[in-house]
């Protein structure tokens, strides 16, 4: 039991300084701390987070007030409302995109995934109604938007797969992404000659699965997963 | 078994006026002589949530007001935490509005304001400590002041409305002017500082005494005088010419004899005008001592709560949809809440239970949480002969605290100091 100098308060064992001055307690009899802190030595994280709800109405209101503008200005130049979709539209992938998350933080990101593709996919078909000379819409970008986001949907499941290695995951993922090049040759090349059958994408694809089966198989084999760790330090 | 109450007349400010960052918590820990058993914990939890039914509520919007409707479960008993009185999430807590924890051998409750004041929940807190008593050594419990006993039926007078029950006919002005306000090196929304003194309450008494006032008089003195020091630092010629107020809340049980458990308490704020000349601490204490003698009475304090009784009362504000009502007390209480005193010095007083709990209870302490614009709050609770007063801040400086314990003991009394502060 000490006693500040400063202070003459009696100070609990376990200060090291004064708590009302922070002058530094010496005292050479002191040998060890006898009685513990009141308080717990943990904090608890509630001050950290977001106040989520806040953050999604600001994130609403910055993006509707573009969105605002323009239609004003749509309605007195084109006297009705044209192009102001393209912006409504966006902004509307922006808010998913970011609120998405924020909202559904603890939940699957499945959820969000899908209502991000969910609302690409329409941006793409309104796209395309406003347009309707522009043709590559409905051919490459929709195809093309539904394949990147089934590649992600698998992705986020190996991911999370708990029984799977560092390694098998690596594998997996390779595999995955190999497809995507034939989902874009094929949009590509049926759009410019009609015809299905893909040109390019074996020589992207076939490093991607050729990578991807060696890891499957190398991490189901203890000696070549050590090697492969030590070699790439993980 | 009541299943929903209304919410008493103070109550209803602090539903409107939480966020996610702020609730309007107040903390009460117990000192057992030995190490507190969880699982008998648990069920003195359960038994006593019957004997107090206003406890066992969770919060309800409805089209107009708030109110309280009845649970059954109870709240999970968590691990004491370093940082107290972060805000409640109540459906992380199974939508109860007080929180329990407990840690070796102490008990520690953290109560929302809109369930009950200080006194209420002294009396919960001790009344649980009794039942764990019962059930842990087979305790009679005798019921006091502070202690109703598990195995009689809650009454109706316990979890009343008494603001209600005592408002009169008149009522006087609310409007407060404001304080001066000192400010300091914030700490994270996370944190909260505590530094607790202990100290004899005989030689706190004799002192008193000496000066021929209260205890609490006393204190209230202290503060505002520790409080003053620190205003004349200031380098600015607005913040010298402030009053110095503090805020003392005031059990109206002890003059209008009520049962409830519920909030019952008003407020006032003595102070110093600061611009008139310097104060000596004598004349500080006679201030306060001759300010609480004016405001004190049965009359000035009914007069004061039948002015917020009237309010609620009021048709106009009574068809007013919850979400407007929402919106204009937020406004309001951000607009004018704390800014009428510098800090709150709320004093329990003096807790005495039964021979047979005493044996097994060797400490209570009364903490406040985070205020909403109040950098230091102040709790204080006398028992066992002992009297802890326990700062609670959100600055890094403790100017405050120093300045009230060196004239403490500058004064003669002993005081013995611990914190939660590391880092």
């Amino acid at each position: 039991m000490s006693y500040c100098v400063h202070c003459g308060v009696k100070l609990a064992d376990y200060e090291t300084r004064c708590p009302l001055c922070e002058t530094e307690v010496i005292d050479p009899n002191r040998t060890k701390v006898i009685t513990e802190p009141t308080y717990q030595d943990r904090m608890d994280i509630n001050g950290k987070k977001l106040n989520k709800r806040f953050l999604i109405m600001l994130i609403s209101l910055a993006l509707l007030i573009p969105v605002a503008v323009i239609a004003v200005i749509d309605l007195v130049f084109s006297s009705g409302l044209t192009w102001a979709f393209y912006v409504f539209g966006a902004m509307l992938i922006i808010w998913t995109f970011i609120v998405f998350p924020i909202y559904f933080e603890e939940k699957s990101p499945y959820l969000y995934l899908a209502a991000d593709l969910a609302v690409s996919s329409l941006y793409i078909l309104m796209l395309s109604w406003l347009n309707s000379s522009v043709k590559w819409l409905m051919s490459i970008a929709l195809p093309l938007i539904l394949s990147v986001g089934l590649c992600v949907f698998l992705i986020i499941f190996v991911l999370q797969a708990k029984r799977i290695g560092k390694i098998e995951k690596g594998g997996w993922i390779g595999i995955i992404a190999s497809f995507l090049p034939w989902a874009i040759d094929i949009a590509v090349t049926h759009y410019l000659t009609g015809s299905f059958v893909p040109v390019w994408a074996w020589y992207v694809s076939s490093p991607l699965i050729i990578l991807g089966i060696v890891l499957v198989v190398a991490s189901k084999s203890v000696s070549m997963s050590e090697w492969i760790r030590r070699n790439l330090f993980f | 078994m009541k299943k929903w109450f209304k919410l008493d007349n103070a109550a209803n400010i602090y539903p409107s006026t939480q966020t996610s960052e702020w609730t309007a918590l107040f903390r009460l820990s117990v000192t057992l002589s030995e190490d507190v058993d969880l699982q008998v914990l648990e069920e003195a939890q359960i038994h006593t949530l019957k004997r107090f039914p206003s406890f066992a509520t969770r919060l309800r919007k409805g089209l107009f007001w708030h109110f309280f409707e009845h649970i059954d479960s109870a709240p999970p008993i968590l691990d004491d935490i370093y940082n107290p009185t972060q805000p409640l999430e109540f459906r992380h807590n199974r939508h109860f509005m007080y929180r329990l924890l407990y840690r070796k051998n102490r008990i520690s409750a953290e109560f929302f304001h809109a369930l009950t004041d200080g006194s209420g929940a002294i009396t919960f807190l001790l009344s649980l400590v009794a039942e764990y008593l019962h059930l842990k050594y087979g305790l009679e419990v005798v019921p006091s002041q502070y202690v109703l006993s598990c195995s009689d039926s809650p009454e109706p007078e316990e979890y009343e409305d008494a603001f209600q029950r005592y408002a009169g006919p008149n009522s006087i002005g609310l409007s407060d002017g404001p304080s001066y306000h000192y400010s300091g090196t914030a700490v994270p929304l996370n944190k909260l500082l505590i530094i607790s003194g202990e100290l004899p309450t005989e030689a706190l008494h004799a002192k008193a005494k000496e000066y021929k006032t209260s205890i609490g008089a006393f204190l209230a003195a202290v503060l505002i005088y520790s409080i003053y020091k620190k205003q004349k630092s200031e380098k600015s010629e607005r913040a010298l010419r402030q009053d110095v107020k503090i805020s003392l809340p005031i059990n109206l049980r002890r003059f209008f004899p009520s049962k409830t458990v519920r909030n019952f308490s008003s407020f006032i704020n003595p102070g110093i005008k600061s611009r008139l000349g310097d104060y000596t601490f004598e004349e500080v204490l006679e201030q306060v001592v001759h300010f609480m003698g004016l405001n004190i009475t049965e009359k000035e304090l009914r007069a004061r709560f039948t002015g917020y009784v009237n309010i609620e009362k009021n048709l106009l504000l009574r068809i007013v949809p919850l979400f407007v009502k929402d919106l204009l007390l937020k406004i309001g209480h951000y607009l004018t809440a704390n800014r009428t005193s510098a800090s709150t010095l709320s004093n329990l007083g003096k807790v005495e239970v039964d021979e047979s709990i005493r044996q097994y209870m060797r400490r209570i302490e009364f903490m406040l949480g985070r205020s909403y614009e109040k950098r230091v709050s102040c709790g204080v609770v006398s028992y066992n002969g002992n009297t802890v007063i326990s700062f609670s801040r959100t600055i890094v400086e403790a100017d405050i605290e120093r300045n009230f314990f060196r004239q403490l003991v500058d004064m003669g009394i002993p005081v013995a100091i611990e914190s939660n502060g590391r880092g």
